[in-house]
This record gives C-alpha cells, sequence and structure tokens, in this order.
C-alpha cells in the first residue's frame, strides 16, 4: 500500500539523474514530445517509451514509484488500445473479435454491431505508446527535481516567477489533494454510497468534488497569506541560495535529445511533404527512405 | 511597538464589520494571548499586524495600525514582513519546499538578501527554533511539532521584531506543543514581542503576560493575566477553557471509573463490538510497523479515548475499525465479522465515523441533506426518516441551520454536522479522530455530551484526543499508545 504524498514528492537523493540540470530535464521533455507527436512507427515508439525507464533505477527511486508509475502507464495504455479497437472508424479495418453481433437483439441493433479492429489495435497502440514515454519521462522529471530547483529552472527559462511558483506549488500540493479525494470516497462509501460503482459516477464525483474544492480553495488562502507574509514578489526581482550550473553531462544530454528530435521532425516533414506531393528532391531521397520507415 | 487606534475592518461582500472599533497598545517584549470563540475576528486581528489587511485582502479598514512607529497603511509589505513575522494554524498549509533550508531561504530570497545574508538568517533562524540539525532533511520527514518550528523558522529568518502566531498549537500534540511553546517562550526571553491567538488558553496561560479577550469584533477584555483569572464569568459565557481550570487526574478518573461501575451502566460483561488481535501493520514494505502486536477489545456502552501522540498509530487503528485499513497479520473483528471479510460499504449504518476534518465530510448543499444523505441511501423508509433528521439535528443543536449550506457554518457547527451525518445512521460504534481539535470548549462540551448520551443508550465510542482534561472528563476508559501499541489502558 502506498501513500498519496508517494505519487507526486520527489524522492531525495544525489544520484546522477538527480543532479541533471532542471534546465536539460525540460529540454528533454520538449525534445521527447517532438519525437512522440513525429513518430509513427510501434517499434521505434516502443523503443522511445523505454529510454526513461532506464533511468529509473539509476535514479535509486523507491519501489512505490515503480506501482505508480506501471498503474499510470498500464492504464493509460490499456484505455487508450481498447478504446481505439473497438471504435476505430477508419478504412480499411479488419474484425478479429465479436463482442456483439449486428444481429444480436436490441444491443445490435443499438450499436450496429461491436467488434475489435486490428488496425485500431495498432492505432490505439502507437496512441498509447506515445502517452507512456510522456508520462515515464514527465513521472521521472517530477520525482527527481525538488521544487526549490524546478522553480529556478523555469525562472532561468524566462518563465515569470509568479507562474513559475504556481505550477511547482501546484505540484508539491498534488498528494494531498488526492488524499483528500480518497478520504472523501471513503466517506460516502460510509454513510451508505458507493461513489465507484458505474451507476453512481456522477453523483459521487460531484459530491467528491464540492469538499475538496472547498478546501483546496482554504487552503490556497492561507498559502497565499503565507507567502505574502514572506514578502512573496515584494520587489520586481529576487536573489537565490542556491544557483544552477549546467556541467558536462547536461550539454551532452542536451545535444542527444535536441539533435535527435529536431532531425526526426525533420525527416518527418519532408516526408510529410513528398508525400503529398508537394515537394521532391531527388538529393533527398535517403530522406524518403529513412521517412517511411518512421 | 504596536498601536491600533479605533481599528475596524469589512471584509469586501459582507455588510457587518469583522473588527470593530479596536483599540490595543502593546510593548516591546510583551506576551500576549488573543482568546475568543470561533469567528470573533481573532485572525483578522492579526492580519492588520503585517500588513495583509488591508495591502493583500479585498475590504475596507477604518482606524489605523502602527508597528515600531510605521502606519501599515502607507508602509509596504516589504517592509512590514521585516518587523512582524507572521506563523499559521496548520504546517502543512504552508510549507512548500521540500528540504528544510529551501524553506528558511523563500523569505530572504524574495526581500533580496545576498547568498551570505541568506546563509547567516538560515543559521540564525534554525538555531532559535532548534532545528540546526535539520538543515538538510525533507520537511517531509519532520514531526508536527517540528514543522510548526520550521514555519517559525521561516518567519524568523526575516528578523522580525514581532512574532504573531495564529493557533499554533491547535494540530499538535503534547510533545509538538511543548516544543512549540518552548521555542516561543525563548524567543519572548531574548526580547521578541509576541502575540498568539490560541484556543487552548490553558496550556499557555501561565506563561503570557497579557490576555486579550475578544467578541464579536470587539475587544471585551484586555487585563494582565492576574486580573483576567478573576472574570472567569466572561470566559464561562463565551465558551472559552477557562484560565486555570480544575486538572481533573488519573486518579480521579479511576474513583469515577468505580463509581460507574457500581451503578450498573458498566459494559464489562457486555457484547464484544470492536476486538483487535495481536496486529500488525505498516503503510510501506519496507518500512517499520505501524501497528505492532497491538490488542484491543471495546465493549458496548463504552466510551473510549485514544490518546497519544502524533505518528503513534491512532489513526491508523481507527481506520482498521472502519475497515478502510486490513492487518498485516492478527484478526480484527467489527461487530463480530472478520474486517478481512466485509469493507467500508458494508458497514456503512453499523460503523460511524468523524474524521480529523469534517470539511472533508460534508458534500450536500444543505445541513438537512447532509443529515439525510445516510439513511436515504440506506433506504429508510420515508415515515421514519422525519422522525430521524428532526431528533438527529436537535440532539446536537443544529435544528435552526437545517436549511443552510453546511460550508457556510462555524467550524464547531460543521463538526456537529459531521458527526449529525454520521449519527443519522444510528451506528453501533461511533469511530472520531480528534474532534475536539481547534474547538472551543462549548463545542466540545456540546459534542462530547451527545456522545456520552449515545454511549448510554448501547453505542461503543472510541475517540482521539491529544487533550487529556477531555478524556478524563468523558471517557470511561483511556487508551495510551506508543510506537503502535497499546501501553496503558486505564
Amino acid at each position: 500500500m502506498f501513500k498519496a504524498r508517494d505519487i507526486a514528492e520527489p524522492d531525495t537523493g544525489g544520484t546522477i539523474i538527480h543532479n541533471i540540470d532542471p534546465r536539460t530535464k525540460v529540454a528533454i521533455l520538449c525534445a521527447m514530445s517532438l519525437m512522440v507527436v513525429s513518430l509513427d512507427n510501434e517499434k521505434i515508439l516502443f523503443c522511445l517509451f523505454i529510454i526513461p525507464l532506464f533511468a529509473y533505477p539509476a535514479a535509486r527511486l523507491s519501489g512505490n514509484k515503480y506501482w505508480i508509475a506501471f498503474i499510470f502507464i498500464a492504464l493509460g495504455l490499456w484505455g487508450t488500445i481498447f478504446s481505439q479497437a473497438l471504435f476505430y472508424r477508419e478504412w480499411p479495418r479488419t474484425i478479429v473479435l465479436t463482442l456483439i453481433p449486428q444481429d444480436f437483439p436490441v444491443l445490435g441493433n443499438i450499436t450496429g454491431g461491436l467488434y475489435v479492429y486490428k488496425e485500431g489495435f495498432f492505432y490505439g497502440l502507437i496512441q498509447g505508446l506515445r502517452f507512456s514515454a510522456m508520462t515515464a519521462s514527465g513521472l521521472l522529471l517530477c520525482w527527481t527535481t525538488p521544487p526549490q530547483k524546478m522553480l529556478l529552472g523555469l525562472v532561468k527559462l524566462k518563465i515569470p516567477y509568479g507562474i513559475a511558483f504556481m505550477v511547482v506549488t501546484a505540484l508539491r500540493f498534488l498528494p494531498i489533494l488526492l488524499a483528500e479525494i480518497f478520504t472523501v470516497i471513503e466517506v460516502q462509501r460510509l454513510r451508505g454510497f458507493n461513489p465507484l460503482k458505474i451507476k453512481n459516477l456522477f453523483k459521487g464525483l460531484m459530491n467528491t468534488m464540492l469538499p475538496v474544492l472547498a478546501n483546496s480553495v482554504r487552503r490556497a488562502g492561507v498559502l497565499a497569506a503565507s507567502v505574502e507574509s514572506r514578502g512573496f514578489r515584494a520587489y520586481p526581482d529576487r536573489t537565490y541560495l542556491k544557483d544552477l550550473r549546467y556541467n558536462p553531462v547536461d550539454f551532452g544530454i542536451m545535444a542527444v535529445f535536441l539533435t535527435a528530435s529536431t532531425g526526426i521532425a525533420a525527416i518527418k516533414i519532408f516526408y510529410g511533404l513528398y508525400a503529398g506531393e508537394i515537394l521532391y528532391i531527388s538529393a533527398l531521397r535517403w530522406v524518403y527512405e529513412i521517412g517511411r520507415y518512421l | 511597538m504596536i498601536e491600533m487606534k479605533n481599528l475596524g475592518f469589512t471584509y469586501q461582500g459582507r455588510d457587518e464589520p469583522t473588527l470593530r472599533d479596536l483599540n490595543l497598545r502593546v510593548k516591546k517584549g510583551e506576551f500576549i494571548l488573543i482568546a475568543g470563540p470561533t469567528g470573533c475576528g481573532k485572525t483578522t486581528l492579526l492580519r492588520t499586524l503585517n500588513g495583509l489587511i488591508p495591502h493583500e485582502t479585498a475590504g475596507i479598514m477604518k482606524g489605523s495600525v502602527s508597528v515600531a512607529g510605521k502606519d501599515t497603511k502607507k508602509s509596504p509589505m516589504a517592509e512590514l514582513t521585516r518587523k512582524v513575522g507572521l506563523v499559521f494554524q496548520n504546517p502543512d498549509d504552508q510549507i512548500f519546499s521540500t528540504r528544510v533550508e529551501d524553506e528558511v531561504a523563500f523569505g530572504p530570497e524574495n526581500l533580496c538578501f545576498q547568498r551570505k545574508e541568506i546563509e547567516k538568517s538560515i543559521d540564525y533562524a534554525l538555531s532559535a527554533v532548534g532545528l540546526r540539525d535539520f538543515r538538510n532533511r525533507a520537511t517531509a520527514s519532520l514531526s508536527g511539532g517540528e514543522k510548526q518550528r520550521l514555519a517559525i523558522a521561516s518567519a524568523l529568518a526575516m528578523r522580525p521584531r514581532v512574532l504573531v502566531l495564529d493557533e499554533p498549537f491547535s494540530q499538535m500534540d503534547t510533545i509538538g506543543t511543548r516544543e512549540v511553546l518552548d521555542v516561543i517562550l525563548k524567543l519572548n526571553r531574548e526580547g521578541m514581542t509576541i502575540i498568539l491567538a490560541e484556543h487552548r488558553i490553558p496550556a499557555v496561560f501561565r506563561h503570557v503576560s497579557r490576555i486579550v479577550v475578544m467578541e464579536k469584533g470587539r475587544i471585551l477584555l484586555d487585563e494582565d493575566k492576574k486580573k483576567a483569572c478573576m472574570r472567569r464569568d466572561i470566559f464561562k459565557r463565551l465558551g472559552l477553557w477557562l484560565p486555570e481550570d480544575k486538572k481533573l487526574t488519573l486518579n480521579s478518573h479511576r474513583q469515577r471509573l468505580q463509581k460507574f461501575k457500581k451503578s450498573g451502566f458498566a459494559p464489562c460483561q457486555k457484547k464484544i463490538v470492536l476486538e483487535a488481535r495481536d496486529i500488525c501493520f505498516r503503510y510501506q514494505k519496507n518500512n517499520g510497523f505501524d501497528l505492532h502486536g497491538l490488542s484491543l477489545v471495546v465493549r458496548r456502552g463504552e466510551m473510549v479515548a485514544l490518546l497519544g501522540d502524533n505518528g503513534t498509530g491512532k489513526s491508523t487503528l481507527l481506520l482498521h475499525f472502519a475497515a478502510i485499513l486490513k492487518p498485516e497479520t492478527g484478526t480484527v473483528k467489527i461487530l463480530g465479522i472478520d474486517s478481512k471479510n466485509t469493507s467500508s460499504f458494508e458497514l456503512a449504518g453499523k460503523v460511524g465515523v468523524v474524521f480529523q476534518n469534517p470539511n472533508l465530510m460534508l458534500f450536500c448543499n444543505t445541513v438537512k441533506k447532509e443529515v439525510e444523505f445516510g439513511p436515504k441511501a440506506l433506504k429508510v423508509p420515508m415515515h421514519k426518516l422525519s422522525g430521524i433528521l428532526s431528533d438527529t439535528l436537535a440532539a446536537l443543536t443544529i435544528s435552526d441551520f437545517k436549511k443552510d449550506a453546511p460550508f457556510s457554518l462555524s467550524s464547531g457547527q460543521r463538526l456537529r454536522v459531521a458527526t449529525a451525518a454520521a449519527a443519522s445512521m444510528n451506528p453501533e460504534v461511533f469511530l472520531l479522530d480528534e474532534p475536539t481539535q481547534g474547538q472551543d470548549r462549548a463545542n466540545v462540551e456540546g459534542l462530547m455530551n451527545y456522545l456520552k448520551i449515545k454511549s448510554r443508550q448501547g453505542a461503543a465510542i472510541l475517540f482521539i484526543t491529544h487533550n487529556l482534561d477531555v478524556a478524563l472528563q468523558y471517557a470511561d476508559r483511556i487508551l495510551l499508545m506508543n510506537g503502535g501499541r497499546i501501553v496503558e489502558d486505564v
């Protein structure tokens, strides 16, 4: 069993992953997002998905973090594949399993038949791998970057201090919010109402939102008063106890990711122009070959 | 040091002022206790001291507040935060850094201190609260008392001359309260002016130099502590804890228990409703046990208080008796059912739980709907429902608010609504997690008297409290927990 705190709170540690500059991590995340949007090949997307997973043992994350990552990724992957396999609307499509035949009384008429499509499965797999790669990378960023470092990183990336502070604080209070959601669900169950039953989902959601939101507003008020009392935005600028410095590892990682992401994006753009019969340059035939595979 | 002249404040959107024509002078080095019932304006008063009012709060301020000769209306927040440090009730709502030193550095960084100055401020602040060795610790690993000391250090890092604390002990256990109080007393001895708003008057009374009692935004009493002691009538009328309450002792509790047993009400022969046998439980496999070989039996009609410091396993035990947590080893039986074979949902109507924060227990639009929610979910017939509703509302003295939104009520009223919501299902077992926390005497008495009646009607009551006096006054049995075990059963 894990506590809600485990979900968003970073592990304190001095591993090589923790020591990567937060700006580098943000750059990696941007590069990853560019790559997952550009790529369509499920095998390469799978490779991209496992890259951040290799960094997990290097970051010496606690066992609970592995479970949480597994749950997030498995749910996202399963949900995307399942929904796309069922509701794929493109042609051609190949039925691999019939859940409700078209001639099935009532339900068959209403749904027009419910089938699992092979093409939908693969389309869902690609979407799911995109989601999983970003989830695995995003969780690694959150779990290996202390809020103060993240705040400084965002400020150095020219994000306005007020906004950077809000982002970091929201992440800090996410576990408390989750713990409160679990409590309100339990309260309802103890009063004879199961909010997790499908027919109760909407009412349960409303019942849960009200106290959690009210409490969040109250907590936000206290936090605001607390930071204002400590001179928050007292001056247009501020000083910092710690400073961020890139080290050679940061430059190396950034070079690899930025080169790979811009390279893949460029290849896919040229390939798209070629496939759309907009632009053809014979010297770029090797690029089109790679683009077709990617 | 501080002077308030004809101070009034009305929050934006409200018709009635929260502070009215208030005059107060505080000398350098004084230690002042501000007391008063919930909603009397204590917090608003404190927020005028460091400029949160009027600079950061929408509303109309009348009169003036000056701190060290500076009018707070005319002085910028940056200047005022260096004169007055403000610490709030719950440290978990204020601390947002994961490392101790980062949290303390936040203020000096905002005030543009240079790096060496920030370092010095951190050293000074952490030494002042006795957390110097905790500089690189994760804030999540601190105890409640340590977190509140960290919140004080964060205020001290800006080198204020006045420290203002808004109910800093309300979330604290005995050890935490002692730790924080020791720090405050040390700072006061070193010459710092302290202004403290607190419900738990007996805990701090002997240390303060002066008491200010507020009612409906006005100062009702402003006397040194000896004279304030003579005005017990005011404290009683406002439902506050008395400055020097008659202390109950464990011996008096034993005598009362003997009397109770002779009276025939004693539940020792009655049916067992809660039973834990050698239970062990831990939240994380790699960590130590949160409950460690604990055994306990609670019978029908018993009113049992569960005491112990934060982190000793009290709430964890309570959650086991609500079948929300299941033991790793050993057995928990709730009304004869093994908790492994049941769930909190199946126990609805049999076990009523009131959690620490009543705000999380209220999700309906009106008090009436809130109290009806459980019986309706359990499909209680309509003709019985109105009777249950009126009885429960009357017993917990909330009939007048039945059409009001629960969130518009005071904290004491919200607690009573949460209790009523659990009580309306007429459970055989009541579990309450710190129902007395942050409540004034009138609220605590109202609630505990109701629970006492329920226990005499046969319900088993198990409640967690940090207030030994409440335990001694109301419980038939007191359990003391330490290290996941029950170490005393009186």
